[in-house]
């Protein structure tokens, strides 16, 4: 069975069994949330249960129509993915299922079930619909937060994605179409009708590789193409934020892995966004931007591991794409909860939380040291098999840039803990609400232990991880002399110029445009080369067709009363005023007249769409019915 | 099952680059590079760990440090200033997004 549909039929479902609680079912109030909870926390533990009971090498070909595909494949790698995700998943939803409503699960759901669907693809078809859907439910978890710039947020998170869903359709469409022979399964010739037309593997062509390269390039934060990542998060509901953290980036790391290892791009694109990422970091005030612009700079430690190839470096992206869903995921479950109780997340107004919120405050110093790689938590055996991995394939100029990073990490986590919960801050204890301040709520504390402990576990075991990576790992030392001598020069100086240093790297309101700026610049031009330059070029133009027929008319001995032009281009002499009228013609009617159609047309299909809207539950239930029975249609279809 | 998706092959390992500026005073000096190949070959047997020139220093991490936090202040100085200066040229969605 698989994982992903686990949670999208629990999506499903819980819009059911919501519309048919509020009017059909004789319960109470408490009964009926109790439900609703209960099966919110099954759908996520049966998906759990039911992953870590898969197989690799288990193969579920299926028929969409008369494509072939490959719905379900489970491999090493994609397992490896998915025990991660499907934890995270059940812990996330424990985090949240107290304070969120019955939308935030259902769009979660969503979320969660097409990320799995994207991982256990076997095929390009399949992965780009799973794709798709994982774009949309972010944004409508954004949208949850309710407010004007979430709105925004949400709109720009959706257009990036749509243009990176498109630049993948592209590079799929290329990649069908030109896809060499003799890449089938057995020795049969490609066509439409086997399955290693849509396989998913390494694009064959290169404007394919570049098309769909990009693509995955949109949801991996790739320098240029991230903007919408921390202008995104940190407007998203917090709970979203958390579980933002963990999917989307990651999943285009498991693309990475799976369809571009070893490609040098790719391996100085991840140098590029760990060191871009961190610097701006360094300069936020609110911790989920400062969380938001990490997930870049790790994110690129993944994909440079990636594109160093070999064995060993995409074992090393995994694996660190494992531990960065651990730690990332905690940190934004610690922010998560001082947003919970103080309604602040501007590191300028925290501190001194340590007594107030001491598991919030542990959890959050746990998860630092982790995203640090300090010795014993998971981020250092990560990060010291990507080392490993750039100094086996001689790139040090990947090597020197990730280690740069990797002071620049520490700064930033120093800046966190210390400014956000560690640091005296006197203002503070003139605010009557602040000594009000209590630790969250038990289902927000046990998922922030539970993964606190395994950053630590899979930090001093590493072994955890490394049986269960895709390829088999060499014997490494990972706590040598050598390298708990190496990682101690870089941890204890830096530690120490920071607090030399610290009113440089004090947190104060500054706005960062980033790439943004240049943007919004680019928007700004468009807008003023239409109102000015454009807008100017069409008036002159207007001005010389009116001034143009006189002329003709003059010129061609064509009086005022004859007067036609007709008559006049008849003669031969009119090019030009017969093609300025006909573009005048095609300027009202197709141009005009299709903007006026598309705008009454949809005028008339809204009024005739409020019908729809009822108002009687039963009617909605039905179309609910009506949607569920496509859906398994489709399903059976496919199978 | 097949493996459908195999790993690339690690790249050639050549030492030539690594060690290049030593190399390059080796050969300045009188060496010539059939005796740099032989070197590497010896390297190569003997199965050993080729380190970049950078790497031999001791407490080469102490120097990255202390880089890396006078790079990243640097940095930090150069972009807020840079921003502080650019920002009232953005108008819309600026203050909303300050408010956040």
């Amino acid at each position: 069975m698989h994982p992903g549909l686990i949670y999208l039929f629990g999506a499903v479902i819980l819009v059911f069994l919501k519309v048919c609680q509020r009017e059909t079912l004789d319960l109470s109030h408490t009964r009926k949330q109790t439900l609703s909870k209960v099966f919110i926390i099954l759908t996520p533990l049966l998906a759990l249960f039911i992953t870590f009971l898969l197989k690799p090498q288990t193969v579920k070909f299926s028929r969409l129509f008369d494509l072939p595909l490959i719905f379900f494949y489970v491999d090493k790698m994609n397992l490896f993915m998915g025990y991660i995700f499907v934890l995270i998943g059940f812990l996330i939803i424990i985090y949240a299922f107290k304070i969120e409503d019955d939308l935030f699960f259902v769009f979660s759901f969503l979320y969660i079930g097409s990320s799995l669907g994207v991982l256990f693809a076997g095929d390009y078809l399949t992965f780009f619909i799973f794709w798709e859907i994982m774009a949309l439910a972010p944004t409508f978890l954004i949208w949850l937060k309710r407010e004007e710039e979430s709105l925004k947020a949400g709109y720009r998170y959706l257009i990036f994605h749509l243009i990176g869903g498109l630049l993948l359709l592209a590079g799929i469409i290329i990649e069908f179409t030109y896809r060499p022979l003799g890449l089938s399964l057995g020795a049969k010739p490609f066509s439409f009708g086997d399955p290693a037309s849509f396989l998913l593997i390494t694009p064959t062509t290169k404007l394919s590789f570049i098309l769909i390269l990009l693509g995955v390039g949109v949801n991996a934060a790739f320098i240029l193409l991230h903007t919408w990542l921390p202008d995104a998060y940190p407007k998203a509901p917090f709970t979203a934020s958390v579980l933002m953290s963990v999917y989307t980036t990651k999943t285009a790391v498991y693309a990475l892995a799976r369809l571009f290892p070893g490609v040098n791009f790719v391996a100085y694109m991840g140098a590029l966004m760990a060191i871009y990422g961190v610097t701006f970091a360094l300069m936020q005030n609110s911790m989920r931007k400062l969380l938001s612009y990490h997930i870049i700079s790790q994110v690129g430690y993944m994909v440079a591991a990636i594109g160093l190839g070999s064995d060993l470096g995409v074992n090393a992206g995994l694996a660190h794409a494992l531990h960065h869903i651990l730690y990332k995921g905690l940190l934004f479950m610690s922010a998560g909860a001082v947003i919970y109780r103080l309604g602040e997340e501007r590191l300028s107004n925290l501190g001194q939380l340590a007594k107030r919120m001491p598991v919030t405050t542990i959890t959050a110093v746990v998860a630092s040291l982790s995203i640090a790689g300090i010795p014993l938590f998971n981020g250092f055996i990560s990060k010291t098999i990507i080392s490993e991995a750039a100094h086996h394939n001689h790139n040090y100029t990947v090597y020197l840039l990730l280690k740069l990073a990797s002071v620049g990490t520490w700064l930033s986590f120093l800046k966190f803990t210390y400014f956000g919960f560690l640091r005296q801050n006197k203002s503070l204890n003139h605010l009557s609400t602040y000594s009000q301040i209590r630790e969250v709520p038990w289902n927000m504390q046990i998922p922030m232990l539970v993964v606190a402990f395994l950053c630590l576990l899979t930090g001093i075991y590493p072994k955890f991880v490394i049986s269960i990576l895709p390829y088999p790992l060499e014997e490494l030392h990972f706590y040598s002399g050598h390298n708990l001598v190496g990682a101690a020069q870089i941890y204890l100086v830096t530690l120490l110029i920071f607090f030399l240093s610290r009113e440089y790297f004090a947190p104060h309101e500054l706005f960062t445009l980033d790439f943004d700026y240049f943007y919004r610049k680019i928007a700004y031009f468009s807008i003023w080369l239409c109102r000015s330059l454009i807008a100017k070029v069409d008036t002159a133009y207007t001005l010389a067709i009116e001034k143009l027929i006189p002329y003709a008319r003059e010129s061609w001995g064509i009086t005022a009363e004859e007067g036609r032009v007709e008559k006049m281009i008849k003669n031969g002499g009119g090019i030009i005023v017969e093609t300025s009228e006909r573009v005048n013609l095609f300027d009202k009617e197709v141009i005009d007249g299709a903007a006026n159609r598309i705008g009454s047309s949809i005028v008339n299909l809204s009024k005739k769409l409020r019908k729809i809207q009822t108002g009687y539950v039963q009617n909605y239930a039905g179309a609910i019915f009506v949607g569920l029975l496509v859906v398994i249609l489709i399903l059976l279809l496919i199978w | 099952m097949l493996n459908l998706y195999p790993v690339r092959m690690l790249r050639k390992y050549v030492p030539f680059r690594i060690l290049s500026f030593l190399w390059k005073l080796i050969l300045f000096i009188g060496l010539n590079s059939n005796r740099v190949y032989a070197i590497e070959k010896i390297a190569e047997e003997v199965n050993l760990q080729i380190e970049p020139w950078w790497q031999i220093l001791p407490g080469y991490q102490i120097f990255l440090a202390i880089f890396g936090c006078l790079y990243f202040i640097f940095v930090i100085q150069v972009l807020s200033h840079f921003i502080e200066e650019q920002k009232h040229s953005i108008k819309s969605d600026v203050t909303s997004d300050q408010k956040s």
